[in-house]
This record gives C-alpha cells, sequence and structure tokens, in this order.
C-alpha cells in the first residue's frame, strides 16, 4: 500500500500554530472572606499575605455569588420592564433567586450566544467553522441546539462573512457573526468601515445594519506570533457608527456581549483569547447586560488614573502590587513615599465611544494618567485618549498622559514578552508619570 | 491554556483523500509507466524526513537572535521608532 504523501505536509491549521505551552498551574485561591453585604463598587481586597497576581488569583475576578451579583450597573433582563430598567442594587428584586455558575470566557460568551438565539427568533450565529464548537469552544453545541439553520460555517471568507452579516442586518435579523481571529478582520474592515459603520447615516436611518455584532479573538497568548496576536481596535476608532467593545472576564463578556447584540448600532466585540480559558469567574446564569460606553473603576484611588482594556489590566494589577511591595530586586527603584500610592485602575470597556466622563472625573481627581493598551503606540487608542484628556485638563494636570503600549513593530514571536506591556513596564511609567 | 480544537474531517474528505487525490493519482501513473517505484518512494521519504529532522535539531541548537532583532526589517531605510526606550527600560530593570 502506498504510504500517503500527505504525512509529510506540514499542517497550516491554526490548531498546529496554537499548540498550547504548558500554562503554570493554578496555586489554590487564597480564601477572602467577605463580610460586607452592602453595595459597594470595589472588588475584595488582596489576601494580607501578599502574593504576585496572575489572572487565575486576581482579586479583580468575583468569585463568589454574591460578589457577582453586586457586579456595577448589572441591569437583569428578564424581568418585566418596571423592574427592569434601573440600575442594579444588592438585595433587590429577585436577587435572592439568582443563580451563578464558574465559567470562564468562553463559556460565558457560549452562554450568552444561547441566551441570545433563544429569545430572539431572528438570531443567527455564523462564521467559520463555528458549528462544530468554534475553534475555541464559544459556540459549542450551539447548532445542536438551535439546529444548522442558525448556527452554520460560512466559507473562508472575512469579507463575505461581514458583508453578509451586514446583509442579514439590514433585512432585520440579529447576526452574530465570528471572526476567528480579529488579524483576519482586515478583509472585513471595507465591509465594517465602508457599510455598517455608514449605513444608518447614508440612507438617513431608514436602513442601518444596527442587528450586527462581530466577534473575534484579539491580543496575545504567548506564542501567536504576528498573526494570531492583533489588537485592531485602534483601525476603527475612525470609523463613527461602529462600536467596539473588549471585556475583560467572564461576567463582563457575557453581560458586554447581550448588551452589544441588542445595540441598535454595529459592534464588533473583541475577546482577549488569553483569558478564554485562564479568567474564571462566577457568573450569572440569567439574562443580564452590563451597559456599553460606560467604563467601570475597578480600584478606586487618588494618586494617579490607570486606564487600560483587555488582558493588561491583570498586567496592570500585578504592577500595583509590585509598587505596593515590591521585591528585592525592584526595591531600590521605588521610593518608600511611593509605595503608598492609591491609583485608581479603571477598565475602558467600551474603546468606542469611550467613556469620556468617567475617565476625565478620575483624572481631575488625580491629575496624573498613564494608559495601557497591548496595540502599537502609533495611532493606538491611547493616543485619542491622551489627546482628549490634554484638552480637557490640560490645567488640572500634574504629569504628561503616558503610554505604555506595544512597539511600533508587528508582535514578535521569539520576543513577545519585551513586546507586550509587561507589569514592570507597566509599574515604570506608573513611576515615571508619579515622580514627574 | 488555549486549545484552539480543529473540525472533525468528514467521511467526504477522507474518501476523498483516498480515491481522488491527485498525488496518489499521479505517483500511480508514474509507477505504471515505470519512471517511478514504491522502494524508490521509500527511500526519499525516509531520506527527506532525515533532512528535516537533521535541520530541526541544527536549529534547536541555535542560539536565540539579540533582542534588537524585533525591532529590525520594520522599514527599509528606517529605523523602528521605540529602539532607545527599549534600550534604557532594559538597562534599568536589567531582565535578561
Amino acid at each position: 500500500m502506498r504510504p500517503s504523501t500527505a504525512r509529510y505536509i506540514p499542517s497550516h491549521s491554526p490548531s498546529s500554530l496554537l499548540r498550547a505551552n504548558s500554562h503554570s498551574p493554578r496555586p489554590p485561591r487564597p480564601s477572602t472572606p467577605n463580610h460586607r453585604r452592602h453595595v459597594t463598587n470595589t472588588i475584595e481586597p488582596a489576601p494580607a499575605g501578599g502574593h504576585l497576581p496572575s489572572v487565575a488569583t486576581s482579586s479583580l475576578l468575583r468569585m463568589t455569588r454574591e460578589a457577582a451579583l453586586r457586579a456595577p450597573g448589572l441591569r437583569w433582563k428578564d424581568e418585566p420592564d418596571a423592574l427592569r430598567d434601573r440600575d442594579h442594587e444588592a438585595g433587590e428584586g429577585t436577587d435572592g433567586a439568582r443563580e451563578t455558575r464558574k465559567m470562564n470566557v468562553y463559556q460565558a460568551v457560549r452562554d450568552a450566544m444561547g441566551i441570545a438565539l433563544l429569545k430572539d427568533d431572528s438570531a443567527l450565529v455564523f462564521g467559520e467553522d463555528v458549528a462544530f464548537g468554534g475553534v475555541f469552544r464559544c459556540t459549542m453545541n450551539l447548532a445542536e441546539e438551535f439546529g444548522r439553520d442558525r448556527v452554520f460555517n460560512t466559507p473562508l471568507t472575512e469579507q463575505g462573512i461581514a458583508g453578509f452579516g451586514i446583509g442579514l442586518a439590514a433585512m432585520g435579523h440579529t447576526a452574530i457573526a465570528e471572526i476567528q481571529f480579529s488579524d483576519y478582520i482586515y478583509p472585513a474592515f471595507d465591509q465594517l468601515v465602508s457599510e455598517a459603520a455608514k449605513m444608518r447615516y447614508r440612507t438617513g436611518g431608514q436602513y442601518d445594519a444596527g442587528g450586527l455584532t462581530v466577534r473575534a479573538p484579539c491580543m496575545s497568548v504567548g506564542h501567536g506570533g504576528l498573526y494570531h496576536s492583533q489588537s485592531p481596535e485602534g483601525f476603527f476608532l475612525g470609523a463613527a457608527g461602529i462600536k467596539v467593545v473588549i471585556p475583560r472576564s467572564p461576567l463582563q463578556a457575557k453581560g458586554l456581549l447581550l448588551a452589544a447584540i441588542r445595540d441598535p448600532n454595529p459592534v464588533v466585540f473583541l475577546e482577549p483569547k488569553i483569558l478564554y480559558r485562564s479568567a474564571i469567574e462566577q457568573v450569572p446564569t440569567s439574562d443580564y447586560e452590563l451597559p456599553l460606553s460606560r467604563a467601570e473603576v475597578l480600584l478606586p484611588g487618588d494618586s494617579l488614573t490607570l486606564l487600560s482594556y483587555g488582558t493588561p489590566l491583570y498586567h496592570c494589577e500585578t504592577a500595583l502590587s509590585l509598587l505596593r511591595s515590591p521585591p528585592p530586586s525592584l526595591a531600590h527603584l521605588i521610593p518608600a513615599s511611593l509605595r503608598s500610592a492609591q491609583v485608581e485602575l479603571i477598565d475602558l470597556r467600551t474603546i468606542l465611544p469611550w467613556d469620556i466622563h468617567t475617565v476625565i472625573k478620575s483624572v481631575e481627581k488625580t491629575r496624573r494618567l498613564v494608559i495601557v493598551h497591548e496595540a502599537g503606540r502609533s495611532g493606538g487608542v491611547g493616543s485619542e485618549i491622551a489627546a482628549e484628556v490634554q484638552k480637557r485638563c490640560f490645567l488640572r494636570l500634574e504629569a504628561p498622559v503616558k503610554r505604555v503600549t506595544g512597539w511600533d513593530t508587528p508582535v514578535p514571536l521569539v520576543f513577545e514578552k519585551f513586546y507586550i506591556p509587561d507589569a514592570v513596564r507597566i509599574l515604570d511609567g506608573v513611576l515615571e508619570t508619579l515622580m514627574y | 491554556m488555549i486549545d484552539a480544537h480543529s473540525p472533525p474531517r468528514s467521511r467526504r474528505v477522507e474518501d476523498w483523500k483516498k480515491v481522488d487525490n491527485p498525488l496518489l493519482r499521479l505517483g500511480n501513473y508514474l509507477e505504471s509507466q515505470g519512471w517511478w517505484s514504491a522502494v524508490e518512494e521509500q527511500a526519499l521519504c525516509t531520506q527527506q524526513r532525515k533532512d528535516v529532522m537533521d535541520a530541526f535539531q541544527r536549529a534547536e541548537r541555535r542560539k536565540k537572535s539579540q533582542l534588537g532583532e524585533m525591532m529590525k526589517d520594520v522599514w527599509c531605510g528606517e529605523t523602528a521608532k521605540q529602539r532607545e526606550e527599549l534600550r534604557s527600560l532594559l538597562g534599568k530593570y536589567g531582565r535578561a
């Protein structure tokens, strides 16, 4: 029998490119007893013993049912109208009966799409390889549950996926498209910018692509290289008419995705892929939404505002813990007076249109701003925010707005960790700004 | 960590690979003309596999490049803007 020649042809599939490096095992989570039952916008404090937070043990994640149900801005969407459209307060309404379940980001995303498909008969989910569950399992069993005429594969064409989705949306469907990696969104860029973003404007409101939501995994993953690590959100800043949303955790992902799907504007929903499995928290199982265009203050402070979104938020958290209690190798670089600085950490969440009000309010208080993102420096989100902040807060600022970002190069493969704004680089930016 | 998993191959694809694969069909034709044989095929495969493994091992033994490579070849004739910044950060924090 002739040996198959196919054996010696290298695989070009994403799965071979993303063969997992072993991730360090998750240490047992120290218990953080939560004695507070009143409404609070802050996260539980880190354990007193001190540790270097990584995503698995981050205090930014809501690990208990009570914490999850108290997520600020959470609105239940399965209550009658009267109860529904208020900002959520703990202990009110049907809170006591609400269930939560431990989920990671891909399970939360899947949960959100399941709810959307269930409640909205016109909803469709489509993209490359989504029918079998998706390369990141975000669409697991959706085709089995809702049928192959509602959850289906498209050919290999991002332009086609976006164009098809825009057409569906224009005809009144809820179109939930998936682009397999945000690095591949560029063939769809023309459709999104020229058609989706402009449809409402060019027809004077007679037509729109509001029913379209385009989901894509973004940001670095450790071994993604040039084409599996990108953060293209900056490219969309010029496309007024489109919204761009980036969640940081499972609870955020589900609420923001449901809000994005139901928002009457086309939304590009970028999911940091490294968080798909590594970010785990308690997520309410009911239908709920989180507000778009509202940033969230994660840690209150008054010395400096640290603004970011997606994966770098966890590096920010690490940087702040390094600032508070530096290891011996860094201690000489951090003056003791700065170690008690209270830095206000903000998650931007919606990149376009971004929450100017929350950011300005914070910078007016702290007078210093550091913006962190993985995307390259030039023309990134940081440049837009810095320009707006310096215009509105010029006389209040005590230091130039600092941007800690990826370099102006493609995302390297072997040297990825020198490209990403990691905890040390963020700490350096914070120190430079505090000491200006 | 990330577990990008790929779709299962369908029966249709498997059957096509066995019967209609143009590589196999060309191979059969060459054999039928006496220009190629299963023995030669086997020898070639073995040799090529060895060549690949040797190249692989040679590559693995090579040292990592200098960090400066990260900022080369972005443009032709222009340098990436942030070399100095990276250099000063490394000097300050001394990471390997």
